[in-house]
């Protein structure tokens, strides 16, 4: 009977334990906090004027401080920016989001301006629903938002029955941080290892690595190890490959992306919304220059004219040294590129007047 | 379908929800139907190939006990193992060749123009047909009578947990329980259910966490890791493989267990050895034994000594090696192996522990050796540095076994004896292995390799929950996002 009792006990108060633990671990650039979970917390208490959504590439080039300090000097009004760009976000976690801050919060909502991210006109998030909704192990951030009847949606959809399960399994565990939010929590643990190993290496006297050219920005906790580096820039290489080239795909008609349905709930919401184009290195030219995606590109400017939506481009000049990785702008280019993206939004005519 | 799947799980459901509502003879079909599922997952196109291997094999024995001509006899064994050596070789091997051939021909400027097909490697085929060669050749042997139900031996072949990499088990063990009714004792569930946790924890949360920071390390082309970073690579791949592997067997023993079957052991914490002989006994077990009895005795074992048993040795590892995979690093894996144990084999039983006797005279001087006589504290320093050492002749094999090309061992190995230290860039290899690894160590000296943990100190004094508690814990934060297949699947 004891026995049984040890099996109830331990196991309920270790549980909880650790659930408390994962509670407070859950800070950072990768905690909730630090996403929709903080966007939806700050409407509660004052406006959000405006919001970035992206890859991790939007992450970690736009600095909202910046942008704030920009638009205050240039229009003299006080604004709050929000950068939820994340690494591993897909249109359909975007669009679960944005749904959960005009439905909570319309009011906010309509003062605000979303910014979403393209490259060469053609918007990074080209997901239909019946594509993947998530990258393998990044499924908490589909279903941190999603209702019942995007549940059901997911089910009855053309994805493999592995992902249906994880899907499922994520959706019900949402009430414990130990099993909805355990991405973020290995993220975060990491992160703090990593640090700590960091430091005692230095002071066992490890050497640092071999610098050369632009660093990547720390504050997204990219990854700057030469590994790292060495490994993505493999991935984008393998993006230009004769073969990934001629077997593109049209992405027509745009109104079948999630990222035009996203677009779509907002302006029916009266939010605005602004394409911002995000640098790329020259490799980007080949992907984005074959005939189909020329069409593409043509496709949704019309689509993009239809609506009334802007393109913001800068005026910022970059080369492939910017890019470390091919992939995210360099840490010392990127208040430069949020600077110019501020100098370009407010240039532009169909600018928001901002709250006071 | 792999042991670590949504999809994995549900079949399981299913299966064990009838299984344990029929009667025998059912439940072995209803085995015999899911093993197909099983196997079918992956390819069904290669069912045929098990099927080949069945039905020839069901064939043969039976032929081989009939007859009393040794000659007879001898034929329908050939039958047999050519038939599943010639399945091996069509589908493995026969691509290697001919490329190795080719190569060697381009050497002398010789084109000979051979096409290589790029056969694609059925699953698991060493594995079971490595079963079903010991089932004929036992018969032969006169140590085993053919099963009289075809659907008990196809079974046999086809049993779905140890199907696709092992245990390799041996008709005189399995076949039975396969013909018997079974029943399921509270102490195999029991047993079962610890098996499929820790198999799967090992393989999931501590082999697939450490798996990419190796690969990142071996990635082909990379010339920027440390001297630091490649040993830690090493290290950490001798922990992926053995909880890879080991991690499969107690799944696949596990199952077994809640089917009232019990699967041979095939690892024995096998990074304990001090000496090659004893990590072959510790280390995939069902293999090294398999080669023992089918390939080493067979060859002479150390029957007549000297050069003869150092020969034997050697062909046996290098043919394990071999059996591996069809590349020239798993050969020379096996070179390696079996030159660790013909040295070790030198130095320490002929040349040591003989200490110039021969024969009887060597079995009296082993038991006189004057280490046996020093008390337990006083041997232990002499057992630490053998652990050490054979560790790292274990870790240098792995680095072989690993190793994308031959150039690869030598360009890790001079940077790990010019430049050893570790980068702090390098920091993100140093802590999965300390953190994975030290739960593995923790968990293995604990439970000793027992199928039931509950006869473990503390077990049941809280310890137990603890443990469970944790492991779980550790699995749901830790569960990888990607699913990884087994390494010894492509074997």
């Amino acid at each position: 009977m004891k026995n049984r009792a040890l099996w109830i006990v331990i196991p309920l108060l270790l549980w909880l334990g650790l659930e408390m633990v994962s509670q407070r671990l859950d800070q950072g650039s990768y905690a909730r906090a630090a996403w929709y979970e903080g966007a939806l917390d700050r409407s509660r208490s004052g406006p959000i004027d405006f919001i970035f959504i992206g890859t991790s590439r939007t992450a970690s080039a736009i600095l909202p401080h910046v942008w704030e300090k920009e638009i205050r000097e240039a229009t003299g009004s006080t604004v709050h920016c929000r950068n939820l760009g994340r690494a591993f976000s897909g249109s359909p976690a975007h669009h679960f989001g944005l749904r959960e801050l005009v439905q909570r919060h319309p009011e906010t909502m309509r003062d605000c301006t979303v910014f979403i991210e393209t490259t060469h006109g053609i918007p990074t998030f080209v997901e239909r629903w019946e594509d993947k909704w998530f990258f393998p192990g990044n499924t908490q951030l589909a279903v941190d938002y999603m209702n019942r009847s995007d549940l059901w949606r997911y089910l009855r959809g053309p994805h493999d029955f592995e992902s249906k399960a994880g899907v499922l399994g994520r959706y019900l565990g949402r009430f414990s941080n130990l099993v909805s939010g355990r991405r973020q929590l290995q993220q975060q643990f990491d992160w703090r290892v990593n640090r700590l190993t960091k430091r005692a290496l230095h002071a066992l006297g490890a050497t640092e690595p071999e610098t050369s050219g632009a660093a990547l920005p720390a504050h997204r906790q990219l990854r700057q190890d030469r590994a790292g580096i060495a490994l993505q820039r493999d991935l984008v290489r393998e993006r230009t490959s004769p073969d990934i080239l001629a077997a593109q795909e049209p992405l027509l008609p745009w109104e079948h992306r999630v990222v035009c349905q996203t677009v779509e709930m907002l302006k029916e919401n009266d939010v605005e919304v602004v394409f911002f184009e995000m640098p790329a290195p020259s490799y980007v030219d080949i992907v984005n220059g074959t005939e189909v995606r020329r069409a593409d590109r043509h496709a949704f400017a019309e689509w993009r004219t239809q609506y009334g939506l802007p393109l913001l481009e800068t005026d910022l000049e970059v080369d492939d040294e910017d890019f470390p990785d091919l992939s995210h702008l360099a840490a010392n280019r990127i208040e430069d590129y949020t600077k110019a993206l501020a100098r370009a939004f407010v240039k532009s005519p169909g600018k928001r007047s901002t709250s006071p | 379908m792999l042991f670590n799947t949504w999809t994995f799980l549900t079949f399981a459901l299913i299966v064990f929800g009838l299984y344990y509502r029929l009667p025998h003879r059912w439940q072995n079909r209803l085995l015999l139907v899911a093993s197909y599922i099983f196997y079918g997952a992956w390819d069904w196109r290669f069912l045929s190939l098990i099927w080949l291997s069945t039905i020839v094999d069901f064939v043969t024995g039976r032929a081989i006990a009939g007859e009393v001509d040794p000659k007879r006899k001898r034929l329908w064994l050939t039958v047999s193992c050519a038939t599943n050596l010639g399945l091996l070789g069509v589908f493995k091997y026969a691509g290697f060749f001919a490329q190795s051939f080719a190569d060697l021909a381009g050497v002398f400027g010789w084109n000979p123009g051979i096409v290589t097909l790029n056969i694609v490697l059925p699953v698991g085929i060493s594995f079971y047909t490595f079963q079903t060669m010991s089932y004929t050749i036992d018969i032969y042997r006169g140590r085993l009578s053919p099963v009289r139900s075809f659907e008990d031996f196809a079974l046999f072949v086809a049993y779905f947990p140890q199907l696709v990499a092992g245990p390799i088990e041996r008709a005189s063990h399995l076949l039975p329980q396969l013909v018997e009714p079974r029943s399921v004792s509270r102490s195999q569930v029991r047993e079962g259910a610890w098996l499929i946790g820790w198999g799967l924890f090992k393989k999931a949360v501590i082999a697939d966490n450490i798996a990419p920071r190796v690969d990142e390390v071996f990635f082909a082309g990379n010339d920027w890791a440390s001297g630091g970073a490649c040993l830690l690579a090493i290290y950490g791949f001798a922990i992926q493989i053995y909880c890879d592997f080991s991690g499969y067997s107690d799944v696949a023993r596990g199952l077994g267990k809640l089917m009232g079957i019990d699967i041979m052991r095939n690892f024995q914490i096998p990074y304990v050895a001090t000496s090659p002989q004893e990590f072959w006994r510790r280390w995939h077990i069902s293999l090294s034994t398999w080669l023992r009895d089918y390939l080493y005795i067979p060859l002479g074992g150390n029957r007549f000594g000297g050069l003869q048993t150092y020969r034997n040795l050697m062909l046996t590892m290098v043919l394990g090696g071999l059996w591996h995979g069809a590349a020239w690093t798993f050969v020379l894996w096996g070179f390696y192996q079996g030159a660790l144990l013909a040295v070790h084999r030198w130095f320490v039983v002929d040349r040591v522990a003989g200490a110039g006797t021969s024969g009887a005279g060597a079995g009296a001087a082993r038991k006189t050796h004057p280490s046996k006589e020093k008390p337990g504290w006083a041997r232990l320093p002499r057992a630490v540095l053998s652990w050490l050492v054979m560790f790292h002749l274990v870790c240098l094999g792995w680095l072989i076994f690993r190793a994308e090309s031959v150039g690869q061992i030598w360009s890790f190995l001079g940077r790990i004896f010019t430049g050893p230290g570790l980068r702090i860039d390098e920091a993100h290899l140093l802590w999965p292995l300390l953190f994975f690894g030290g739960v593995l160590v923790v968990v293995d000296a604990w439970i000793r390799n027992a199928d039931d943990p509950t006869t473990r100190p503390g077990w049941n004094r809280g310890l137990g929950p603890i443990a469970v508690t944790a492991l779980v814990v550790l699995a749901l934060v830790f569960w990888p996002p990607r699913i990884q297949q087994f390494i010894y699947f492509q074997f």
